[in-house]
């Protein structure tokens, strides 16, 4: 009987899981974007993969409000977990995840006076 | 740990002698960064009148504070404290030594690689409030019956690491890591591990039988658009009690895959580990032998979890878990589980951004025993982070 409760929950649980999923899809958050107006076409496209790369292990907010620390600790920040386990983040998508950053942190002029 | 000020005013002074003696760290290639998070979660057990019966319920914290500082281009030294219902525990106390990014050395106490969840075991970096049965470290429900999942997480320890990541193309990565560490522990008559005496400093932090415990982890990772395929295998071995007689093998398998933001997780480990069977088996043991009139030594231990993670909006994201347990072999005459026991586990749960990195994280669980009722579990958890 519980056996059947478990499939039967289970059972809804991936039919809820792949609406969402398509509902995901279609409408995908901006991460790292988030209140940056009219960003140019080229860091739209870095921060796409910024938010992907960085998400595969922490949320995005943990680099958002990391703001206000400098292109020299992101850039070691970056390296940093380039080279974590599975990654998935290449030399050449550091370059492209940097340049997201000195965007984000030019965009945050608070954080420039320290309030990140 | 008993003495964290010690091992951060070690680190400190290794890092200090380190720099002062190469000479080679310029002012200006020092970095230094700090990393902290917390959770405060609360789990209840509305099918029980009184939850602390089979868990560990209500409101538990977890706090971690990391320091990681680079020496140059190729070493640096992390130090993390941790903080939670086992109390003040050092999580990282380490050097690494980069040669390349093919070869990295790390000295140390840290955790050693194995599967794909223990990367994001950090409770900021994880969307529920729990971790997957395989790598409960005692959230569970009947966490005591079971002794937990099969390899707690983080499981922190004394060694050395080799790893590192070779690209075969930008889009085609190799991940592998080995390592020597003193390995879990247990009494001369242990018929699991001990999880108390393997984080406790009463028995000093040093290997209880002489022999290190071997293991590794390789994984592959492809990179396809907007898709990632991460698939991996682990492997860890070595004995547990201290006359060295206990052995047990732990192996494992993960799967991941990402499109965009969205992520299905699936990991799979199994452990076998072998029993003390006393001087009189038949009065210690819940099960008579087996047909050829022997008692059997060991038990098998397997666990799964498959994940699906996406986010909704910028502020909410969406989880849904299937994972379970399953034990085999005989137990304990004290045990309430049996020869063939089985738990599967159905969460659903969100993760809603607040403000900042601080997150709320709502999840209910059902728990389908084979031994025991059903129950359900709720969490509402806050977490921050840095």
């Amino acid at each position: 009987m519980a056996m059947i409760r478990g499939l039967r929950s289970a059972a809804l649980a991936a039919a809820v899981s792949a609406a969402l999923a398509a509902a995901a899809c279609a409408d995908a958050p901006r991460g790292l974007l988030s209140g940056a107006p009219n960003p140019p076409p080229e860091v739209e496209q870095a921060c796409a993969v910024a938010n992907s790369k960085c998400a595969r292990c922490h949320s995005i907010d943990r680099v958002v409000v990391s703001r206000g620390i400098g292109m020299g600790k992101w850039q070691m920040y970056v390296e940093q977990m380039r080279l974590k386990p599975s990654s998935g983040i290449s030399v050449r998508d550091t370059d492209v995840i940097f340049r997201c950053l000195r965007f984000v942190e030019e965009q945050c002029t608070d954080c420039k006076a320290g309030h990140s | 740990m008993s003495s964290p000020r010690l091992v951060v005013a070690c680190a400190a002074a290794l890092a200090a002698g380190l720099t002062a003696g190469s000479g080679v760290a310029a002012a200006d290639s020092l970095e230094r960064n700090f990393a902290g998070s917390i959770q405060l979660d609360y789990m209840a057990v509305p099918s029980e009148s009184i939850g602390r019966k089979i868990a560990l319920d209500a409101a538990t914290v977890e706090v971690s504070m990391k320091v990681t500082q680079d020496f140059g281009d190729n070493v640096s030294a992390s130090i993390k404290l941790c903080v939670a219902c086992h109390g003040i525990e050092a999580g990282m106390a380490f050097f690494d030594l980069r040669v390349a990014d093919e070869l990295n050395f790390r000295v140390g106490r840290f955790t050693p690689q194995f599967g794909s969840f223990p990367i994001r075991h950090d409770p900021a970096n994880h969307r529920t409030s729990d971790k997957p049965l395989p790598y409960d470290m005692g959230r569970m429900l009947r966490f005591s019956e079971w002794n937990m999942g099969i390899l707690p997480s983080p499981w922190v320890d004394n060694g050395i690491e080799l790893s590192g990541a070779h690209y075969f193309t930008d889009d085609v990565r190799l991940d592998y890591a080995a390592y020597a560490v003193g390995g879990p522990r247990a009494a001369n008559d242990a018929a699991d591990f001990d999880y108390k005496l393997s984080r406790s400093g009463d028995a000093y932090y040093v290997d209880n039988n002489s022999r290190p415990s071997l293991g590794g982890n390789v994984a592959l990772n492809i990179v396809a658009g907007k898709t990632t395929i991460t698939a991996g295998a682990s492997g860890t071995f070595g004995t547990y009690d201290p006359q060295n007689k206990l052995h047990y093998q732990i192996a494992g398998a993960h799967l991941m895959l990402q499109l965009s933001r969205v992520f299905l997780r699936a990991e799979y480990l199994a452990r076998r580990t072998e029993m003390a069977l006393g001087d009189d088996p038949a009065a210690r043991f819940k099960y008579g032998p087996g047909k050829n009139g022997k008692f059997d030594p060991y038990f098998l231990k397997q666990g799964f979890y498959t994940e699906l993670e996406m986010p909704v909006t910028d502020r909410v994201d969406l989880i849904a878990r299937w994972d379970g347990l399953r034990r085999q072999g005989n137990v304990l005459r004290t045990s309430e589980l049996r020869s063939d026991s089985a738990l599967l586990r159905y969460t659903l749960g969100t993760s809603i951004k607040v403000r900042g990195a601080t997150r709320i994280k709502l999840s209910g669980e059902f728990y389908d025993f084979s031994d025991f009722p059903d129950e359900i579990a709720i969490h509402l958890a806050v977490t921050g982070a840095l």
